[in-house]
């Protein structure tokens, strides 16, 4: 039976819940008694019930999505970080910010992370006036809680010059610093930051920590970050 | 998680991590396989935190929505890109995916794959969103009445395209049509 599109548009706001108490009250009457249209709303019911199953089929998976807010709060946090340089340096950026920031660059971390080469990451301390460079530093093994217990770990002079914040060298005051390695399985550093406070080492630490938390869990979804790029 | 100076930005990952799952089936909905949805939902999510200080943040689901249904329709009107292909199959052209998803689901997809744009755009804001019209309206900038013919003429399109494929299988009585 051949309906006018007056009807057939009656019937699709019925079904989008668009028509008015009146309108509703009209249309159900009419449905009562007139088998014709209340086939072509079964038939409209049938084709929208199809492309529901279409549309559920699109929704992405829990692993899509935690690949994707891995994504977007890379990208976001690199603006938030562009945008805290560029007003208040240094201040308030977000631990995942700092990260992508003291690591030289999100993507790079990710990529390092993604093919899995980070085991551990070494802390070694050092001056910024390059008395004690980083080359000559021994690297160490570093869980994220090592911080909070440094001694045996970190040269004693370098930490008590880091929690002191200055270094005598040569009879004058300078600033000391902290630098961060990051190391692969094989001892490799893959990169370094340095910093002035012991406290933002440790930060940084955790915020590493973090990372690779995180990043383990999609592993474990069975997701393998290529070329993130942020 | 953010801790940063701007407030917002913990609120705005949340809405993200709330919405990701359905913003990605939407940028899937609109642009099929001419453009990564990862990376349609990415760029309206940059995009909006970029200027988020013109937008009133109480309803965060919504402007993330119209900012993804934003950003696919301008990829497929500015870029006219090619099929993604190789690079980025679509999933349901994959063997494991075919095992999956029946062939009635794939069907009704290319159908909807076939409607022009902002046909596919209001479809799926109406009847995946459940959106009013007026809300469609609003979202893709267009009209009430413009929006009620788009979704008119998407669902008469995507019977005609499908009748016959329906009555060959019966759908229409297995399914009580």
């Amino acid at each position: 039976m051949n309906f006018s599109d007056r009807d057939t548009e009656l019937l699709d706001r019925y079904l989008d819940n668009d028509l008015t108490d009146a309108e509703a009250i009209g249309l159900e009457a009419r449905l009562q008694t007139d088998d014709g249209m209340s086939a072509e709303l079964a038939r409209m019911r049938e084709y929208r019930s199809l492309r529901a199953e279409a549309f559920a089929s699109l929704e992405a998976t829990e692993t899509e999505s935690q690949q994707l807010q891995w994504y977007v709060r890379g990208a976001l946090h690199q603006q938030s970080r562009a945008l805290s340089q560029t007003t208040t340096p240094a201040a308030g950026i977000s631990l995942f910010g700092r990260v992508s920031q003291w690591a030289g660059g999100l993507s790079r971390v990710a990529a390092v992370l993604a093919v899995g080469l980070i085991a551990g990451y070494g802390l070694r301390g050092t001056t910024i006036n390059g008395v004690s460079p980083v080359s000559q530093s021994q690297p160490v093994a570093l869980n994220p809680g090592m911080l909070d217990q440094p001694t045996g770990f970190i040269p004693e002079r370098t930490l008590a010059a880091g929690m002191a914040g200055v270094m005598p060298v040569g009879g004058q005051v300078v600033p000391a610093g902290y630098d961060v390695a990051l190391s692969d399985q094989f001892g490799n550093v893959v990169t370094t930051r340095r910093f002035s406070t012991l406290q933002e080492a440790r930060e940084f630490t955790n915020d590493v920590a973090k990372w690779q938390q995180r990043h383990r869990q999609v592993q474990t979804n069975g997701v393998r970050l290529i070329g993130d790029d942020f | 998680m953010a801790d940063g100076t701007d407030p917002t930005l913990d609120l705005f990952e949340r809405a993200v991590a709330n919405q990701s799952r359905r913003l990605l089936a939407i940028a899937r909905a609109i642009v099929g396989t001419r453009a990564s949805p990862e990376d349609v939902v990415q760029q309206a999510v940059t995009n909006l935190w970029q200027h988020r200080a013109r937008y009133d943040w109480r309803e965060p689901g919504g402007l993330l929505k119209r900012a993804v249904v934003n950003e696919s329709l301008r990829l497929l009107r500015h870029k006219r890109m090619q099929v993604v292909g190789d690079e980025q199959p679509d999933r349901t052209e994959t063997p494991l995916a075919n095992m999956i998803e029946n062939e009635t689901v794939s069907r009704v997809r290319e159908a909807i794959g076939k409607l022009p744009d902002h046909f596919r755009a209001a479809l799926v804001l109406c009847e995946y969103e459940n959106m009013s019209y007026a809300d469609i309206a609003s979202s893709l900038d267009a009209s009430v009445p413009q929006v009620k013919t788009w979704i008119f003429r998407a669902r008469r399109q995507i019977e005609s395209m499908l009748r016959e494929y329906v009555e060959k299988n019966n759908l229409g009585a297995a399914r009580g049509m």
